[in-house]
């Protein structure tokens, strides 16, 4: 086990703080045009893992830079939201352990918490029967080097799909739009643009989008949209930023939908509250 | 661009310092953000190709002092644009485009040239555009074509093939895609054209190509859903059954995550085609997608099953391999263990190598679904069956994990026991070459703790003994690093082995300690390695000099790493 006096393990944690210092740099710049940030949070959890370190500071030394990690790696691979360390003003989070069950089988759990409710659970396992009976207990260094290749691997790779899907359910990717002004041609669809920068998220110009509001006659509504490959100013935003545009297409309210003509005139009603990824697409030629 | 190089000359500033800071970081870079702004959108995809940030942003600087005059009318043009304005916006991005041209600005002229066609493209009724408006985006194409960069260049071939397939051309448009360099495009905008070149070659009538841009597209962004989506309906509108290509669909979808999207599609594709020569072959797909999809066995019952029995009834040769995939499911079976056995038992699975292989998995994931329930008994079952049907190592590996988490099990399952006491995957005269070391290592570690539980230490020609078990797993780890010189090593193994030799009074014990010690101290796991050293210098006996030399050495080496 490396311990905290040893170089390897002063390297292992500069490089962590490092990292962590970054991190934390990176999300304290978030400003308009960013997607909204996703918790991301990991302990060793068991009981039995727990045991093996020489102290908590050094655990929770490891567990910062191994989330740290998983950060990096979720931030690669789903850069539609803005990964970050849980805190108390994120509401959507991704809760991260190690289980240890039979024949010492250890497994990583990921748990999407909404709130503190938990909507739905992976699990992947790190090292199966027999694996840690032949190496031992892995140490600080053998964690922070075992368990983001298997997260990136286990997880995102293997299950991108459900892992988007999840997301795309509850965390919305941000919370600004603006509606523009009405085209010359009535018969083009209405128009707004989200806050989300253009230059960084280039690749969502042509996705759909569900666009939540409350309506000032009461309810709420959710309006459902598609990109149309362009970008336009999102006023009054400082620094300005351009911000990617849609057309609305459908207006819901419960299990009520219709097309967005009929409920045209009562969009200036509607004040935004969040929206989210509906469905990845690339501009068709159909 | 001018307007955006005047943001980029402002930004570059500001960003680069902090994109320095930051490099490390996987999130998508403010510089190369800006860059990539810097080329506008063409309305189809977003742009792409590389630009040198702090030449960009020069050379931007430059431009504003020259270009002052149009930047302005741009910026209007392309808010025009946005807004739906599309006759004002075509006149302001000609105009540019125009005096681009006056000015020797290709990067402007190629930029205002795109966004030109696409507003022409989009100012159609209803996507139609006259023979006027046709050849006037195409001409705006060609010129973004011929001044462009190669990412500019790439997203006009990219527009004026999709408007080559709107207008019924779709030979052009696979002539402009083709004259794309994918490689020198990011995987994302390579998704998009991979996924346009496979709708103009199926519109072309080039059904394997169709098929394997779709595939492209796939695995360049596996969320793009429109290429799955693409892929599928090509499938189903085959004139004859696809069998093969579905299948590789499916496993495709399957490798890069989309086990969702595979599941799916594999079903809709076997209800279409269940009963065709080599349907069973799509419904091994389906096992395939079961075994890795995160359905419970209470889903399988309600879900899946109504489906299967749906198939089964449309096709009476598929009846007796989803009857099998039923009792693999629901029913309870006793441990088998003998290859013949399972053939026998499963015989809807039992022809060929993918059969056994796919009905193994399917066994393997219901014995973890049973294992996860508390129901061990019936875990046990499915394991030994998935291990002797298709000789899976990973499922005699979760078998002995079994027996030994519940060791009730194994005197009302000797024989299964003994099998595993023999190594059964070894003595099957299977290709020495293609054995699971890996997982066999792993089995023997758990059999050999079985015993040392039961300190029956015994000997290493006493199969049921932890001293046979572990020296076989030894051996085992050889073999592995015979081929991986960097596997791990089992420093715990070695010193089981040592702690076992040792209780018999072997001298054996010393050079594993001291082997143990030696890799505890290579992993930086220095508290053990302080006390596999101590296990050996508590050994009784004198030690020869090299001996001696090896303990100070390997205690240098703890010293060194502890400080």
């Amino acid at each position: 086990m490396s311990r905290p006096g040893s170089n390897s393990f002063r390297i292992v944690e500069l490089c962590g703080c490092v990292c962590l210092a970054l991190l934390a740099n990176r999300f304290a710049q978030a400003q308009q045009g960013q997607a909204l940030p996703v918790g991301v949070s990991f302990e060793f959890a068991d009981p039995q893992i727990v045991s093996f370190f020489d102290s908590d500071t050094q655990r929770k030394q490891i567990e910062q830079q191994i989330g740290a990690q998983f950060i990096s790696r979720l931030q690669s691979r789903f850069h539609y939201w803005t990964f970050a360390p849980t805190s108390a003003t994120v509401n959507v989070s991704l809760k991260l352990g190690l289980r240890e069950s039979e024949s010492q089988t250890v497994a990583l759990w990921t748990a999407l918490l909404n709130g503190s409710r938990e909507i739905t659970r992976w699990e992947k396992v790190v090292y199966p029967p027999g694996e840690l009976i032949r190496l031992g207990m892995p140490t600080a260094r053998q964690w922070l080097a075992k368990l983001p290749g298997v997260f990136d691997d286990g997880f995102l790779r293997s299950h991108n799909q459900e892992i988007l899907n999840a997301l795309k359910g509850v965390a919305p990717v941000g919370k600004d739009i603006i509606l523009m002004p009405a085209a010359a041609d009535p018969s083009l669809l209405p128009r707004a643009v989200l806050a989300l920068d253009s230059n960084q998220y280039d690749d969502l110009q042509d996705c759909e989008f569900r666009l939540h509001y409350d309506w000032s006659a009461g309810g709420k509504v959710t309006i459902h949209s598609s990109g149309i490959g362009m970008h336009a100013p999102f006023a009054p935003a400082t620094p300005p930023f351009d911000g990617i545009v849609v057309q609305l297409e459908k207006w819901q309210q419960g299990s009520n939908s219709q097309d967005i003509e009929r409920m045209r005139n009562h969009l200036p009603e509607l004040t935004p509250v969040e929206f989210y990824l509906e469905a990845i697409k690339g501009p068709g030629s159909d | 661009m001018k307007v955006h190089r005047k943001i980029l000359g402002i930004l570059t500033v500001v960003v680069i310092p902090l994109f320095a800071i930051t490099a490390e970081s996987q999130a998508p870079s403010p510089a190369v953000s800006t860059a990539s702004g810097s080329r506008g959108q063409t309305g189809n995809v977003p742009s792409s190709g590389k630009v040198d940030t702090t030449t960009g942003a020069v050379a931007g600087r430059y431009r504003i002092s020259t270009e002052q005059e149009y930047s302005d009318r741009f910026e209007e043009a392309r808010q025009k644009a946005a807004i739906g304005n599309y006759t004002e916006a075509i006149t302001g991005f000609q105009d540019v485009a125009d005096r681009a041209h006056q000015s020797n600005d290709s990067d402007t002229e190629a930029e205002s040239s795109l966004r030109l066609a696409r507003a022409i493209e989009l100012s159609g009724s209803k996507g139609t555009l006259d023979d006027a408006s046709f050849a006037r985006a195409k001409l705006a194409y060609d010129r973004a074509i011929q001044f462009g960069d190669p990412g500019q260049q790439a997203s006009a071939r990219n527009g004026l093939a999709s408007m080559l397939l709107r207008r019924g051309d779709p030979a052009g448009a696979v002539t402009q895609l083709r004259a794309i360099d994918l490689a020198r495009v990011d995987a994302s905008h390579r998704a998009v054209y991979r996924y346009n070149l496979g709708l103009a070659n199926e519109k072309s009538g080039n059904w394997a190509e169709a098929y394997s841009s779709y595939l492209g597209a796939i695995g360049d962004k596996p969320e793009y859903e429109s290429a799955a989506q693409a892929t599928f309906a090509l499938l189903q509108r085959s004139t004859q059954p696809r069998i093969s290509e579905a299948v590789q669909f499916n496993n495709f979808l399957l490798s890069t995550g989309q086990i969702s999207s595979a599941g799916g599609y594999t079903k809709q594709l076997l209800a279409q085609w269940a009963g065709k020569p080599d349907s069973q072959r799509l419904l091994a797909a389906l096992l395939q997608y079961y075994s890795v999809s995160p359905l419970t066995l209470d889903d399988l019952r309600e879900r899946e099953w109504p489906y299967l029995q749906h198939i089964a009834s449309s096709a009476p040769e598929l009846a007796e391999p989803i009857r099998d995939i039923q009792v693999a499911c629901f029913a309870s079976f006793p441990p088998m263990f003998e290859h013949y056995q399972v053939l026998d038992f499963f015989h809807g699975w039992a022809g060929g190598d993918w059969q056994q292989a796919a009905m193994g998995q399917m066994l393997k994931r219901t014995g973890d679904e049973f294992k996860k329930n508390g129901e061990f008994q019936e875990a046990l079952s499915r394991y030994a069956a998935a291990w002797a049907l298709s000789f899976d190592a990973d499922a005699a590996l979760y078998a002995a994990s079994v027996l030994h988490d519940h060791r009730q099990f194994i005197d009302s399952n000797e024989r299964l026991f003994d099998q595993l006491l023999n190594g059964i995957i070894e003595v099957k005269g299977m290709d020495y070459s293609k054995l699971d070391w890996p997982n066999i290592l792993r089995m023997h570690t758990l059999l050999g703790t079985i015993f040392e539980q039961e300190k029956h230490w015994g000997s290493e020609t006493e199969l049921r003994s932890a001293i046979f078990q572990w020296n076989r797993a030894i051996y085992a780890e050889a073999q592995i690093r015979h081929s991986n010189p960097q596997y791990p090593p089992s420093p715990e193994l070695y010193m089981k082995l040592a702690n076992a030799y040792q209780q018999t009074g072997n001298p054996k014990a010393l050079e594993l300690y001291l082997t143990a010690a030696q890799a505890f101290a290579d992993t930086g796991n220095v508290k053990q390695a302080r006390s596999a050293l101590a296990a050996a210098g508590s050994l009784n006996g004198s030690k020869a000099p090299s001996v001696q030399q090896r303990v100070d050495e390997i205690a240098a080496e703890i010293k060194k790493e502890q400080s």
